[in-house]
């Protein structure tokens, strides 16, 4: 009986395998070439390898993901993504990039620098990027941002704003690259007032909305007003909070967040890791290979903020112009905002 | 045999209907599929990496299964066998000859750990461990994240994740160049060993009554609540050997990612494989292809890794509901 | 295979008709494709008018009531809405013209067995069936109640319907109907005028051959083995309730009782898989209560009521199915490991001595019928010189050859000096082998009758319950 049902489950099996690449046979023409399989000849091949988080995080991988389109559109580029289901797929993905014999392969997020290192010595012929992490070998260009800079901008701007004259940093994991956001977003709220208490707390995690939320409430209920969330997706959970609580405000980070609390959200931090990907493309082609380290700022439009496109009322002409002021001071190499907690210890606010 | 030709067939039909509702050509998919996972030495060495880390959770699901526990668990307890070696092994100050048993040893030990914990709610208090496993998989990942931001983070780590083991305690590979290890080798062994204990052993014996006829067995004097807790601390254990093989021999360190989900397609290896131990190790072996060729699918056919996902996920769906079904025609009187 | 092949049947307006035959030989299948609840892949059921059908196994909807359930698919209404005053009013309609007393509005679990099988019968009667089958009626009825089905029975009859009673107690077949069909393999062996036939004669037809003969009773010298007091375990009605009984070496205990009167508590107790209350004795030493591990070992074995949840792993082979239960005896054990080559010694021997019809000895045991299968579990239970063998309904529904070749060993176990406690629903089966009998009513041991002073109305009548009102014997 049931080697009959097995037996008699087969055919039908068989039949709808081969009617399906039948009919994948015949539309498949159109689809094979969409994204640019076949290697273009002489043109300029990138390609990227997503962390687990995936296209679609709103975050780095996206905005990595729009600086490849944009090599596409005006550079002609080929481009290629493989997105990684888990921290194992790190090593593989990048090795297949690297046998296809792409011009550049951008690794996103400094959770791949091993692997990438151990990829980038199999393949010494091959280029590669990493974001957010320096891998010290001549075929890999490493790409970093000065977080803190935009981050004492932000400083600046939450210690004017704040009435309680405190104000909050919400970090997700008390890392050295989340170090950097918090140590210049302390320095810059000194810069402009000393007596500004900024409290630091960390999340301990990207992911998780509901403990985010939960800090933030305690911080606003120590009278926080103004709170710097750089937490991913645990950031949600805060900036949820201070949308439903007057006279208080966020700070978002990565992308244009102004979106999410309009009038909430005095600006948000940019970090253009999608300018930075275009940068390195540019570089490829024109057959410039930077190895080395590539280290993005304010002068490049590597980090910035957003233009107070709801908040402009709520900040003022006065604290905006002296928000430019102290960009141009950085530019001009007059401040240098720290990016340790060793280096906040030591910093003095600069006469201008 | 036959069965599990047409499971393949099927699957891959959906399979293609999936890349061309993706837009991809199925044609170039499959083609990507087996020439990514089988086209070179390279390739079947990372397509037997991916058979070893499905291998180990899938003989612990199996092995929970012959006793008549449904382990959906197999993930959380993978993740926490991880957890514990990659805790462990950053710190561990000994030889490496000695570090590297030290290590696999408190992976499985973790693993144990958090199987009874399953194992210990149904024992005494009759809990489903199917809801215990499925919850537990959930505290596994959150309790890992918190433990290694948090209060056990190792200097020099960066993001969620332990540093990186001293090369010393890494695994030995079988190949230069790849990250197949003897972890591989350490898999096949366990299948024949599991193999052994259900054919021959009395505890194997009393095991399997426990799962094939419950009341036949309590009544024969097998101690239900006592078998339920062992199959699931031991089914633990080796889902947590599976962990921390991917830690000593794949990663070199812990990282909450470290598994795109071996704990769930293990259930449809299980299954696919009969819950035969050996038959299993085949199975492991063609899920491998998937896990590993899915990669290159992506990058030569352009499809998504969602479409993977997606038939690993029908298949586990399939197989489960095709077991209760089973199930429920074997225990409802004829 | 074909359940039933090329089988004529006639019943009359006015008829009570009985269909014969052993377990498996077509009956109920035969009785469904009449109903026209199975298709036959061939020939024809001609009826004048709608067949009624009364199950062996109820099919009534626990939770709902008795007029909800008797209404059940052919509902009166008043609009779009359920009609309740209209279907109670018919419930009690049908109830007072057929003499079947039952409260519309009980909740059908709450019911004892006797009154559920009115509902199934007025479910039926509601849709005024010209022919009515029932399977297996009586099985699960005291004495006294299978009486007063048969007064209804036979006032249908009168009346005109055509009655179709399938059973296995040919003393009711005897008594209560006019012709009878008796059925083998699915097929008709013999069409019999009840006047000019009697019980063995219908025996012969249906076993088709002499019926087989029991070992035979040898004198014994009883001796102390088995005894328990103040035995409380189960729930509510199920429950049995501050027992004590005794059995000793050499003699056959059997319990009579209508099924669902605390024996099942009772043989689970015993079994060590019910928790209780009270005390329990083996060769003078008290059994630890709650391990049935322990108690195998001390030689108390059991033939469980449901051989095929709890005596016997299914998939399993004849071999593996033979040891369960001895996994740890020294004899079929090396070390850690089965001992495989004595295993298949054992499975062997029981084979041969209990004559069990299987392909191989590797043969998955769900492969053997229910009679072969049952002899698997008995002779398990005697391998290894058990002290007490708890036997529960042992002979319920296999063959009459496997049947006697069961009690036969039963009786030479008994012969041999074991304590046996037999636990059937089949009077005759209790009367035919103990040394002693004991009635069970609503959990209680309500009658004990040695041997020799079997009173056969009177234990009829404690089993309906008689020993609460008046005064035990």
């Amino acid at each position: 009986m049931m080697q009959l049902g097995m037996r008699g489950c087969l055919k039908p099996a068989a039949i709808l395998l081969i009617s399906t690449l039948a009919l994948g046979a015949c539309s498949g023409g159109s689809s094979g070439s969409g994204s640019g399989g076949s290697p273009a000849k002489g043109g300029l091949r990138l390609a990227m390898v997503t962390d687990v988080g995936g296209l679609g995080d709103k975050s780095f991988n996206d905005s990595a993901y729009a600086g490849l389109k944009k090599a596409k559109a005006d550079l002609g580029a080929d481009i290629e993504v493989l997105e990684s289901k888990s921290a194992a797929d790190y090593q593989p993905n990048l090795t297949v990039l690297a046998d296809g014999g792409y011009d550049d392969i951008f690794a996103i997020g400094f959770l791949m620098n091993k692997d990438l290192a151990q990829v980038a010595k199999n393949h010494p012929q091959g280029h590669f990027a990493i974001v957010d992490a320096v891998v010290d070998l001549p075929n890999v260009t490493s790409i970093t941002f000065r977080e803190q800079d935009a981050s004492f901008l932000a400083g600046a701007l939450a210690a004017r704003v704040s009435k309680t004259k405190m104000i909050g940093f919400l970090g997700g994991l008390d890392i050295p690259l989340l170090r950097k956001f918090e140590a210049g977003f302390s320095a810059g709220a000194h810069q402009v007032d000393p007596s500004v208490k900024v409290e630091v707390k960390y999340v301990g995690s990207f992911e998780d909305v509901a403990s985010g939320k939960e800090l933030a409430s305690v911080l606003l209920n120590d009278h926080v007003d103004v709170i710097y969330v750089a937490a991913g997706k645990s950031g949600l959970g805060a900036i949820g909070a201070i949308r439903d609580t007057p006279n208080v405000y966020a700070i978002g980070v990565d992308s244009d967040q102004d979106d999410l609390a309009k009038g909430k959200i005095l600006t948000s931090v940019l970090k253009r890791v999608d300018v930075a990907v275009f940068h390195v493309a540019q570089d490829a082609k024109n057959k410039k290979k930077p190895s080395g380290h590539l280290e993005l700022g304010l002068k490049d439009d590597g980090v910035g903020l957003t233009e107070f496109q709801y908040t402009r009322a709520i900040i003022g002409a006065k604290t905006i112009a002296e928000v430019g002021r102290l960009r141009q001071a950085i530019i001009a190499g007059k401040i240098t905002p720290p990016q340790t907690r060793e280096e906040l210890q030591n910093y003095k606010p600069v006469k201008l | 045999m036959i069965r599990a030709l047409g499971v393949a067939l099927a699957l891959a039909a959906i399979a293609a209907l999936a890349m061309i509702v993706a837009g991809a050509n199925p044609i170039v998919g499959f083609f990507a599929l087996f020439r990514g996972a089988l086209g070179g030495p390279n390739q079947i060495a990372e397509t037997l990496v991916q058979t070893t880390s499905l291998l180990f959770p899938s003989l612990a699901v199996a092995f929970a299964f012959r006793a008549g526990l449904f382990n959906i668990g197999a993930e959380g307890q993978l993740i926490i066998g991880g957890l514990v070696a990659g805790l462990i092994g950053a710190r561990l100050n000994v030889p490496g000859a000695l570090a590297i048993p030290v290590i696999l040893v408190a992976g499985a030990f973790g693993g144990a750990l958090w199987g009874s914990t399953a194992g210990v709610l149904r024992a005494r208090f009759g809990g489903n461990e199917v809801i215990a496993t499925l919850m537990l998989n959930i505290v596994a990942a959150l309790l890992a994240n918190y433990l290694v931001v948090g209060p056990l983070h190792s200097p020099g780590a960066t993001g969620a994740e332990t540093a990186q083991l001293p090369e010393s305690s890494w695994l030995p590979t079988l190949l230069a160049d790849t990250r197949l290890t003897i972890a591989l080798p350490i898999a096949i062994l366990l299948a024949f060993a599991l193999r052994f204990v259900f054919d021959r052993t009395i505890f194997g014996y009393e095991l399997r009554a426990a799962g094939d006829a419950p009341e036949a067995a309590r009544r024969a004097g097998i101690n239900l609540a006592r078998t339920a807790f062992v199959a699931m601390a031991l089914s633990g254990a080796m889902a947590g050997l599976g962990g921390a093989t991917i830690v000593t021999g794949v990663l070199h360190r812990f990282n909450v990612a470290l598994s795109p989900g071996y704990g769930f397609i293990a259930i449809a290896v299980a299954l696919v494989g009969d819950l035969d131990p050996l038959r299993i190790i085949v199975a492991a072996f063609a899920f491998g292809i998937l896990q590993s060729g899915s990669l290159t699918m992506q990058a030569y056919a352009h499809v998504p890794k969602d479409v993977v996902t997606f038939v690993e996920g029908l298949a586990i769906v399939a197989l489960a509901a095709r077991r209760f079904v089973a199930e429920r025609a074997k225990t409802s009187p004829a | 295979m074909r359940a039933v092949q090329g089988v004529d049947l006639d019943v009359f307006p006015g008829e009570i008709h009985a269909l014969c035959g052993e377990n498996g030989a077509g009956k109920t299948t035969l009785a469904s494709i009449a109903a026209g609840k199975l298709k036959a892949s061939g020939g024809t059921v001609i009826a004048r008018g709608v067949v009624g059908l009364v199950h062996q196994h109820f099919e009534l909807v626990d939770r709902l009531r008795v007029w909800e359930n008797v209404v059940l698919g052919h509902e009166p209404q008043r609009g779009a809405t359920l009609d309740r005053e209209a279907a109670r009013e018919r419930v009690n309609r049908l109830s007072k013209e057929y003499g079947l007393a039952v409260d519309p509005d009980a909740v059908i679990e709450t019911l004892p067995v006797g009154i559920a099988q009115r509902v199934e019968l007025l479910r039926e009667l509601a849709r005024d069936p010209a022919v009515l089958i029932l399977d297996e009626p009586t099985a699960v009825l005291a004495p006294v109640e299978i009486d007063a089905l048969f007064a209804t029975v036979r006032a249908l009859a009168a009346r005109g319907t055509a009655v179709l009673i399938i059973t296995h107690k040919l003393q009711e077949v005897v008594s209560h109907t006019s012709r009878i069909t008796v059925m083998r393999a699915g097929k008709v062996v013999a069409r019999l005028a009840t006047a000019d036939t009697n019980v063995d004669a219908i025996a012969r037809a249906m076993v088709g051959g002499e019926l087989p003969e029991l070992a035979a009773r040898r004198e014994t010298i009883p001796a102390p083995v088995f005894s328990m007091h103040e035995i409380s375990a189960g729930e509510s009605s199920l429950a049995v309730r501050s027992a004590a009984l005794e059995v000793r070496g050499g003699e056959i205990v059997g319990i009579a009782g209508v099924e669902g009167n605390g024996q099942s508590a009772l043989a689970d107790a015993i079994a060590g898989v019910l928790p209780y209350t009270g005390s329990m004795e083996l060769d003078g030493t008290p059994i630890p209560p709650g391990n049935p591990g322990a108690r195998i070992a001390q030689g108390i074995r059991a033939i469980p009521q449901d051989r095929r949840r709890e005596a016997l792993v299914l998939p399993w082979s004849v071999i593996d199915n033979i040891t369960l239960g001895d996994q740890r005896r020294p004899s079929l054990r090396k070390g850690g490991t089965l001992d495989r080559p004595a295993a298949r010694e054992l499975a062997r021997t029981i084979v041969e001595r209990f004559d069990v019809r299987t392909p191989s000895l590797n043969a998955s045991v769900s492969a053997l019928s229910g009679g072969n299968q049952q002899k698997v579990v008995v002779g398990r239970a005697l391998a290894h010189n058990p002290r007490l063998l708890l036997a529960y309904q042992p002979t319920r529904g296999i063959d009459v050859g496997a049947a006697a070749l069961v009690q036969s060993r039963l009786i030479e176990a008994r012969n041999a000096g074991v304590a046996v406690l037999l636990i059937s629903f089949e009077l005759d089966e209790v009367l035919a082998l103990s040394d002693r009998v004991i009635v069970m009513y609503r959990g209680a041991i309500v009658g004990t009758f040695e041997r020799d002073a079997i009173d056969r109305a009177r234990i009829g009548a404690l089993m309906a319950g008689a020993g609460l009102a008046g005064v035990a014997s």
